[in-house]
């Protein structure tokens, strides 16, 4: 079966000669259905950017990124605003939600795009609110919203339609514990439902959800972490 | 400040933290209702999740140290059940420290700051791989905090989540202290690598 990500030496570099940056060196990484993945990393390491070449919001410069095994390099903009509606949802790294729309419209917005019937799409947004608890602020504006419900928008927007592959970068970023924790439930949830996420983060308590953790610095994967083996914690009360 | 002074700091100062905890939580359970030593242990680690097994020697113990200094008495006895209650002094105590925030002044003086103190000041020792190795570790200790915390049920176990947060924040911390370890030494590299171009 193909993986819904796979990245074969994909490489990025901006600029050329004298002033070359290489934001990610060649890297080689599969994600597996089902699996949350966290990235960590200093600023600068590369993390928007390996997220952008998955979510074909920019090009690899060498090497290929497939996404349920399509090479993304090679896809036409009518083929991969297609890829960014039905396959893969994207919370960025600054939400941005669009001012003009409220919650239940931005979310529906992709769906809308797709040509869904208006009624459906706005009937299925409604159900993406409510499962990150917002259905009761989905006619609010985004400026009538605190952060973290904001946040929850741009989730739900991106999980909506059935979207198998969730994109999230540093969604926690200005949230306050609990509810950093109530996004880290959701993208688990939807993992543990058989789809897929890659979440940035610089919040280790966040990353603790994933299933592996990829540790990214200077442009390249140095490490990774996954669960220990099942350990013995002397924390009697849930038995 | 030299290493060697930094590390004296770190390993003076015993603790006395436990005692004062186990004193406390024995007066806090005795605020509710007088009770006899075994049932004091059974309660107390309820109380802390679990996390805290103490034994009935130290329980006695403490209980004789808290009745020479007037905190609590003991009710006459049927000669079987030994029964303490608190008293006004005890009662005014355990206010006093439950209303003072808890201060941590003493350095951390644990393995790992040692180690990695020792290692920024050896010279010759890969001091970015020794922070990776305990960035994972402490990663992977996180993730199985995480996952009894998302099987715990969040009315019945408040306990637990309290006290596992403890934990994964504690851990957390120590990450943090990883990072900006490393960011301090790659900008100390980079202003020597400056110097010496
Ligand atoms: N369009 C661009 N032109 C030139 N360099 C770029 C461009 N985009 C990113 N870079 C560089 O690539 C490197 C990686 O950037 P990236 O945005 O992936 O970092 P990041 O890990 O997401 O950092 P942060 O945690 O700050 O968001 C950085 O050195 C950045 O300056
Ligand atoms: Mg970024």
């Amino acid at each position: 079966m193909t993986r819904p990500i796979e990245l074969e030496a994909a490489e990025r570099r901006f600029g050329s000669g004298h002033t070359q940056v290489v934001a990610l060196h060649p890297t080689t990484l599969g994600v597996e259905r089902g699996e949350l993945l966290a990235i960590m990393g200093p600023s600068g390491s590369g993390k928007t950017t390996l997220l952008s070449l998955v979510g074909g919001l920019d090009q690899a410069t060498g090497g290929r990124v497939l996404v349920e095994g399509k090479d993304v390099g090679r896809m036409s903009p009518s083929q991969l605003a297609l890829l960014r509606r039905r396959t893969v949802g994207y919370v960025f790294q600054d939400l941005n939600l669009l001012a003009g729309l409220t919650a239940r419209e931005n979310v529906s917005l992709p769906l809308e795009l797709d040509g869904a019937p208006l009624a459906a799409a706005q009937a299925q947004a409604a159900q993406a609110l409510e499962s990150v608890s917002l259905g009761h602020l989905a006619d609010r504006y985004p400026d009538d919203l605190s952060g973290g419900e904001q946040q929850r928008v741009a989730i739900a927007r991106a999980l909506v339609g059935g979207r198998g592959i969730v994109l999230a970068d540093e969604p926690t970023g200005a949230l306050d514990s609990m509810t950093g924790e109530s996004v880290m439930r959701l993208l688990r949830v939807h993992c543990d439902a058989g789809g897929t996420a890659v979440l940035v983060t610089h919040d280790a308590a966040h990353a603790a959800w994933a299933d592996r953790v990829v540790f990214l610095r200077d442009g390249r994967v140095v490490d990774e972490a996954r669960p220990a083996p099942t350990q013995e914690f002397s924390v009697g009360t849930t038995a | 400040m030299t290493l060697a002074y930094s590390v004296c700091i770190l390993l003076q100062s015993p603790f006395e933290e436990d005692t004062l905890s186990v004193k406390f939580g024995l007066l806090a359970l005795l605020a509710d209702a007088p009770a006899h030593g075994y049932e004091l242990k059974t309660a107390f680690e309820r109380r802390t999740g679990g996390s805290w097994a103490i034994n009935i020697g130290q329980v006695y113990t403490t209980l004789q140290r808290l009745e020479r200094d007037g905190l609590v008495t003991e009710l006459p006895s049927d000669g079987e059940r030994h029964d303490y209650r608190i008293t006004s002094a005890g009662t005014e105590a355990l206010g006093a420290w439950f209303s003072s925030p808890v201060v941590i002044e003493a350095p951390p003086r644990d393995e790992l700051t040692i180690k990695v103190l020792l290692a920024v000041a050896a010279g010759d020792v890969d001091v970015t791989e020794i922070l990776q190795r305990q960035r994972r570790a402490s990663i992977e200790q996180l993730q199985a905090y995480t996952r009894r915390k998302a099987q715990a049920d969040p009315d019945r176990d408040v306990a637990f989540l309290i006290l596992i947060d403890a934990l994964i924040f504690r851990t957390e911390a120590e990450i943090r202290w990883l990072d900006a370890s490393e960011a301090r030494i790659r900008s100390l590299s980079a202003r020597a690598g400056k110097a010496t171009s």
